[in-house]
C-alpha cells in the first residue's frame, strides 16, 4: 500500500461560485448598476413581461439586456428595436448561468453609465436557482397555466428570490389556479417574497410592479 | 439532465482545486473525491459521474475517481415536528398533513474530502 492521506474539504461546490457572486455583486454597487436576474420556465410570457416592462422604463433609466436563454423566446432583436442595449450570452450548453459567465457578459455589454441590467436566466426553474449570478435582485416569472402548486415543487427558486411575478391572470377562469394557495405556498417557502399578480398581456397589475422595480433601482442608486 | 450535471461537476471541479491550493505536495496525485449527493438536489449520481469523466481530462483529477455518498431528502414538519421522507410522502406531513417544512437532508452537493496519493 502506497503512502495515501485524506484531506477533509467539507465544501458545497457552489461556494467558489459565491464567493464570485459576492465579489461582482460589490463591483456593480461600487459603479451604480443594478442587476436584475429573471428565472422562470418557458413559455411564461417573460418576451411580454420584460417588453411592458422595459417600454415602461425606457426613458427613465437607462437600462441594458442580456439574453442568456439556450432557446430563447425573447427576440433579441424585438429588445433591442426598443432602444434597449442588449446582448446574447452563450452558456456554452449548460442549463444556467453562473458568476462567472455573467461576469463576462457585464463586461461585454460594457454597463458603466447603465442603471439597470436585466439578465434573463436559462428557462428553468431548477439549475439557475443554485448557481448565485451576483445580481442586486433574483425576480421569477411563474404563469398561471403552471399550476398554484409549483412552491411545493420547486422550493428553491423560490428561496432565492425577491420578486415572484404571477403572470397570465387573464387565464385565470379557465384554469384550476387558486391565487391564495399560491402566495400561502410561496410565502411559507420565504416570507420576505413580493408578490405581484399581472397580465402582461392585458396590462392588468403591471403599473405596480414596474414601480416597484423603479424605486428598487432609484433606492439603490442612491 | 446531463447538462445540469456537467454544471454542477464544473463547479466542483472549481471548487476542489481552489481547496487543494497550497495542500498537495509535488510527490502527491490526487485520487480519490467523495462527494456528498442528497436526494433532493435533483441530481443524478450516474450523470455526475459521466460529466465528472468528461471534465477531469487534462486537469490534476485525471486519474482521480469520483465516489459519491446518497443523502436522502429528509424534511421536518414545523407543525408537530415528526421527521419524515420527503419525496416519499409528497413533501406532506404524513402525521398531520402539514406542508411547513424545514430541511434535515437532501439537499447537500458537498466535497466531502479528497484523498491524495505519494
Amino acid at each position: 500500500m502506497e503512502n495515501y492521506r485524506v484531506i477533509e474539504v467539507k465544501q458545497s461546490i457552489f461556494d467558489d461560485n459565491d464567493k464570485d457572486a459576492q465579489m461582482l455583486r460589490d463591483e456593480m454597487k461600487s459603479q451604480k448598476t443594478f442587476l436584475m436576474n429573471l428565472m422562470s420556465s418557458p413559455g411564461s410570457g417573460k418576451t411580454t413581461t420584460l417588453k411592458g416592462t422595459l417600454n415602461a422604463l425606457k426613458d427613465e433609466l437607462k437600462i441594458g439586456v442580456m439574453e442568456a436563454d439556450i432557446d430563447s423566446d425573447v427576440d433579441a432583436d424585438t429588445i433591442s428595436k426598443l432602444g434597449v442595449k442588449t446582448i446574447q450570452l452563450h452558456t456554452g450548453g449548460m442549463c444556467h448561468l453562473d458568476a462567472d459567465m455573467t461576469r463576462q457578459g457585464v463586461k461585454n455589454l460594457g454597463t458603466e453609465d447603465l442603471d439597470l441590467v436585466v439578465l434573463e436566466n436559462v428557462g428553468n426553474l431548477v439549475c439557475p436557482a443554485e448557481f448565485d449570478t451576483g445580481a442586486a435582485m433574483n425576480a421569477m416569472i411563474l404563469s398561471v397555466p403552471e399550476g398554484h402548486d409549483k412552491p411545493l415543487k420547486y422550493p428553491l427558486v423560490f428561496q432565492v428570490c425577491d420578486v415572484l411575478i404571477i403572470n397570465k391572470i387573464d387565464v385565470m377562469p379557465y384554469f384550476d389556479f387558486d391565487m391564495d394557495k399560491v402566495k400561502e405556498y410561496a410565502l411559507m417557502r420565504n416570507p420576505n417574497l413580493k408578490i405581484f399578480p399581472i397580465s402582461a398581456k392585458t396590462g392588468e397589475g403591471m403599473d405596480e410592479w414596474i414601480n416597484y422595480l423603479k424605486n428598487r433601482v432609484e433606492d439603490f442608486k442612491k | 439532465m446531463i447538462m445540469h450535471e456537467l454544471g454542477l461537476m464544473n463547479s466542483m471541479l472549481k471548487t476542489a482545486k481552489n481547496a487543494l491550493e497550497g495542500q498537495l505536495r509535488p510527490e502527491e496525485k490526487v485520487t480519490k473525491l467523495v462527494l456528498e449527493v442528497g436526494e433532493l438536489t435533483g441530481a443524478v449520481p450516474a450523470y455526475l459521474k459521466t460529466a465528472y469523466d468528461s471534465l477531469k481530462k487534462d486537469t490534476i483529477f485525471e486519474n482521480c475517481e469520483l465516489e459519491t455518498i446518497y443523502m436522502p431528502g429528509t424534511v421536518k414538519c414545523k407543525e408537530c415536528g415528526e421527521t419524515f421522507a420527503a419525496r416519499k410522502n409528497n413533501f406532506t406531513c404524513p402525521k398531520c398533513k402539514g406542508i411547513d417544512l424545514s430541511f434535515v437532508t437532501g439537499k447537500e452537493l458537498v466535497i466531502k474530502e479528497i484523498i491524495v496519493e505519494e
